[in-house]
């Protein structure tokens, strides 16, 4: 394997396929249900400690990829294998490995079938980080489809009532979209393969992302393909992220998932929708993204306006949040779109404010769902007198997710709506986004309130007991960071900076197409 | 006296080699079986046969050999196929090993029958003449009849052999017709001088569009779509895989269907490269129905083995993607997907042996309830071949069917392959169904089913899923293998 960063060592396979020993390892010890959760987060914080030294030697002049490393994979395909890391996929992937350890830690009340439990989070664990990690289209949905078999199980064998049907949509639903993907996948990849051959260069980078975003547009497509493989990559994501109308299967896996599943379903797998926009709609074809940018910003707003008043009519809380998190991603899709720096910068602050926050709000969730086992707005009430640290923890979560100033949701919602405002996309979308943001705080603080206020009932939310020193130490951390990225963004935002200008310079640059070309 | 001589005929032993060692091993079996009731010693004595004639394949791997006024071929691609072939077979016979006496179907010619078959597909796969590829297929037919009405106490078996001799034998009616039109148009049958007297044709101007002809490779097509079961020559698939002994059933899934393609393959591509548009076209179409046709039926099936004989008839449609890209490309993925779908298949049907019962010939989707509870390591193995089915990646089903698309794409076959992945997640419904009935739902039956998860089945299921990852994570090896498939055209 060729390596090009100055560690002396692989780190990102290592990082990549750490969780997956872990997984094997915990096959080992079946029966040792206590033992296997010790390890199974001990593993996990070592694969989050691993990752830290990708952040420390983050160059952050540098625009490209870096900490490359790749060997020569399928070369009769024109497939490699290829890691690499730039300012876009550097937060994704921390963030990944610092919501796993915290997502094991919430399920120690998991007791039936922990070590498979625990050895699908870590599973899963492998093939978001691969996704965001990934340089080769064929790679890339290797890993892409991979994380819908552990996730499958975790909803479909640790979910709620309606689990089995919450599970089969989940899975035929983001299926069906990514095939049309792998379409697109293998039509780029012939092209590039005959165009590298043509040119008497090597073809063993005909899947290369790299190599493609420099000779696209030597194939010679018509307008008509390019947008037929634009669609092909974007309806794949709009799925993941997900975009208003595809988002249907949201709630319901959100809503079936047990709380793990649903703090990583939340946190990272609607990013990869996201990161894939970026990743591959924008980066490949770049004056399809511009031409639509308006459409798709519209369907964004649409999410957002239909999401937050969704969410507005639940009584279950989890129901809530989970339309919530329709209307949150529909900003991150309108950030993107925006297609210049401020919004892209928002965009993917975003994915990580929205990953914290939510995350944070599912694990209280579970847990009061665990004492009460009833997740009615109507039966709750009035625990600020029972519970008061349980409280305080989900004002702090919910008043990150409505974009209070100084916490991180704001930073990121300001920053989208900003460069929105900037582009082509224009006041008026922004100005519906912006109602978006008053219509969050409104079904946030309904949800809030009817927690927190009014009568307690002790025979409705029987026996409430305040928050465990476990779960206060899960929830500490994702709190401090949402306080941390609301006073310091530009440190979050810093070293996505230079990718970032670049990939606008890149889109800015990219030659129009001309008409029937 | 001396005017009288004996001119022995040259036989090539390189080319003869595999399918004759194996026929010569099989009746050594057969005596064997005579003096031995030992099964133990019947499937040792199998393995080795099958073994010696993959090594023999490999002595030349590499060379094309011609033979026998070239009407065989000794070739890469051959070998290869004859490779994939043994591999099943030497699966079939651990998954048969405990199930037939279990079935009390001791009969020990049931090894020495399958190696039969065996040997007669191996003569198919390296055909090039009309004459053989008849002799092949009946070779491995003949067998095949005897084999599905094994179990012909059961009235199922008995119903199924008979289905399949009475259609089997019109498609062999259809086969020699359709080699009689040939030869009598092209005066040939030879398919390397099928193509160069319709080259001719071409030079002096005659239409190749002839009706007589097109009629021949038409029926010589039917013939093998037939034993590929592709739509609308599938009828006969259903009700032969349900009554047949699940071994021959797992067996004929596979085996039969990579024999009859290799076969197809050399058929259309050696002899009839001048009406390639035509083929292309006409398969194109049938290709399309059959994927679609035995994936939607697929969903609506109750029954296990209904179900994978439906998709057993979807992935024939896969299969012939590869055919018709008719490039390099598709011979290679074609083999490839080979390979994964012969090890998931008979991984499949393995699973269904462990679970069957004695008298239990009917298997219905609600046995697998509480799999996942009652025997874990099965249901994680059929979990694995479920996705493999799916073409859910990192499994070898994802890779080989990557292959097949990529190769038609670059066929200009696009709109098959888009059927291809749009059939895929119709398939996906039916094979997560399984997954979700071993693994999520709670048995009903007050006393536990015994599983026979015996010795020889294990290491069958074992070898199968150890295979379709390591295709799957690393196809590299086998496309390498693969690589530069190109078909002998022999003068």
């Amino acid at each position: 394997m060729t390596n090009t960063n100055d560690l002396g060592f692989t780190i990102l396979s290592l990082v990549v396929f750490l969780p997956a020993v872990g997984a094997i390892i915990l096959a080992f010890m079946r029966g040792q249900r206590g033992a296997a959760r010790i390890f199974a987060l001990g593993w996990s914080t070592l694969v989050f400690a691993v990752s830290l030294p990708i952040l420390f030697n983050f160059k952050h002049d540098a625009a490209g990829l870096q900490f490359y490393e790749y060997f020569n994979w399928i070369p009769d395909w024109g497939v490699r294998y290829e890691l690499g890391l730039d300012g876009i996929s550097l937060w994704l992937v921390l963030l990944t490995t610092f919501v796993t350890p915290l997502a094991i830690w919430s399920a120690w009340n998991v007791e039936e079938k922990t070590n498979n439990f625990l050895m699908l989070i870590l599973l899963q664990e492998m093939g978001m980080l691969g996704v965001f990690l990934a340089q080769d289209l064929f790679l890339f949905y290797i890993f892409w489809e991979f994380t819908l078999i552990p996730m499958y199980f975790l909803i479909g064998m640790w979910g709620g009532k309606r689990r089995i049907y919450a599970t089969v949509k989940f899975f035929l639903y983001t299926f069906a979209a990514s095939v049309f993907m792998l379409i697109g996948i293998i039509a780029l990849g012939l092209l590039n393969y005959k165009y590298l051959a043509q040119q008497g260069l090597p073809t063993d980078t005909a899947f290369q992302v790299q190599t493609l975003m420099a000779n696209i547009n030597q194939f010679g497509l018509s307008d008509t393909e390019l947008k037929l493989l634009f669609l092909s990559f974007f309806v794949a994501f709009a799925v993941k992220v997900p975009l208003w109308p595809v988002h249907t299967w949201l709630p319901d896996a959100h809503v079936e998932a047990p709380t793990a599943g649903s703090v990583i379903l939340a946190a990272v797998l609607l990013k990869m929708g996201g990161y894939g926009m970026i990743r591959f709609c924008v980066q490949l074809f770049p004056q399809i993204a511009q031409e639509w940018a308006r459409p798709i910003a519209l369907l964004a707003v649409i999410g957002i306006i239909y999401g937050a008043v969704l969410s507005y009519a639940q009584s279950d809380i989890k129901k809530l949040v989970a339309y919530s998190s329709v209307s949150h991603m529909g900003f991150i899709v309108l950030g993107i779109f925006a297609l210049n720096e401020v919004g892209l910068q928002g965009a993917v602050l975003q994915m990580i404010n929205h990953g914290l926050s939510t995350g944070a709000l599912f694990l209280l969730i579970g847990m009061v769902y665990e004492r009460t086992h009833t997740r009615e707005l109507a039966d709750y009430g009035g625990l600020w007198k029972v519970v008061p640290v349980f409280v305080y923890f989900l004002l702090f979560a919910t008043m990150a997710s409505v974009g209070l100033p100084g916490l991180n949701g704001f930073v990121g919602e300001f920053l989208i709506m900003l460069g929105a405002f900037d582009s082509p996309i224009g006041w008026t979308f922004t100005a519906f986004a912006a109602v978006g943001v008053i219509l969050a705080a409104v079904y946030l603080l309904k949800m809030f309130q009817g927690i927190a206020s009014g009568p307690f009932s002790e025979r409705r939310t029987p026996h409430l007991s305040d928050l465990t020193r476990r779960e206060v130490a899960i929830l500490l951390p994702l709190c401090i960071l949402m306080l941390v990225i609301g006073l310091y963004s530009s440190y979050f935002t810093r070293p996505m900076e230079t990718t970032i200008k670049a990939l606008e310079a890149f889109v800015a640059n990219a030659a129009p197409l001309i008409a029937g070309q | 006296m001396n005017d009288l001589t004996f001119i022995t005929p040259e036989i090539n032993w390189t080319v003869l080699g595999m399918p004759a060692f194996l026929m010569i091993w099989a009746m050594l079996v057969l005596i064997v079986d005579m003096f031995t009731s030992d099964r133990r010693v019947l499937l040792t004595l199998s393995l080795i046969g099958l073994g010696v004639t993959a090594a023999l394949g490999a002595l030349d791997y590499g060379s094309t050999i011609s033979g026998f006024s070239d009407m065989l071929v000794f070739d890469k691609f051959g070998v290869l196929v004859n490779w994939i072939l043994l591999a099943g077979t030497a699966l079939t016979l651990l998954i048969a090993f405990d199930y037939m006496p279990r079935q009390n179907l001791s009969q020990g010619e049931f090894y020495p029958l399958v190696l039969f078959a065996t040997s007669g597909m191996l003569f198919l796969v390296q055909s090039t003449d009309l004459v053989t590829i008849f002799i092949g297929v009946e070779t491995l037919s003949i067998a095949l009849y005897v084999l599905t009405g094994f179990a012909v106490p059961q009235f199922k078996s008995g119903e199924a052999a008979i289905k399949y001799l009475l259609l089997g034998g019109f498609a062999a009616g259809f086969l020699v017709y359709g080699i009689a039109l040939i030869y009598g148009m092209t005066g040939k049958t030879n398919l390397a001088q099928i193509a160069n007297e319709l080259s001719t044709w071409q030079s002096t101007g005659k239409a190749l569009d002839d009706p007589i002809l097109l009629a021949g490779v038409g029926f010589v097509l039917i013939a093998l779509g037939f034993k590929v079961s592709m739509f609308p020559f599938h009828a006969w698939t259903p009700d032969v895989y349900e009554g047949a002994p699940t071994p021959v059933t797992a067996y004929m899934s596979v085996a039969t269907k990579g024999a009859a393609f290799a076969a197809m393959l050399r058929f259309l591509n050696v002899a009839f490269p001048a009406l390639k548009p035509e083929w292309q076209l006409l398969f194109g179409l049938f290709a399309a129905a059959t994927m679609a046709y035995g994936n939607i039926v697929a969903v609506a099936q109750t029954n296990l083995k209904r179900m994978l004989a439906y998709s057993s008839i979807a992935h024939a449609g896969y299969m012939l993607l590869g055919v018709l890209a008719a490039s390099e490309k598709g011979i290679s993925a074609f083999t490839v997907y080979l390979l994964a779908y012969t090890l998931t298949n008979l991984g499949a049907f393995a699973v269904l042996i462990a679970l069957e019962n004695r008298g239990m010939p009917v298997f219905e989707l609600s046995d697998l309830r509480g799999l996942g509870k009652r025997s874990p390591l099965l249901a994680l193995a059929m979990t694995v071949f479920m996705f493999s089915l799916a073409g859910v990646p990192p499994t070898a089903g994802f890779a080989s069917k990557f292959g097949i698309f990529r190769a038609a794409w670059d066929a200009n076959l696009d709109y098959l392959a888009i059927i291809g992945v749009v059939t895929s997640v119709i398939s996906a419904f039916f094979y997560l169904r399984v997954i979700v009935t071993m693994w999520m739902r709670d048995t009903e039956a007050t006393e536990p089913q015994p599983t026979y998860a015996t010795a020889s089945l294990s290491l069958g299921v074992i070898v199968a899923v150890i295979g379709i990852i390591a295709v799957g994570i690393l196809p590299n090896i086998f496309t390498d293998l693969a690589k530069a498939l190109v078909l002998t055209v022999a003068p």
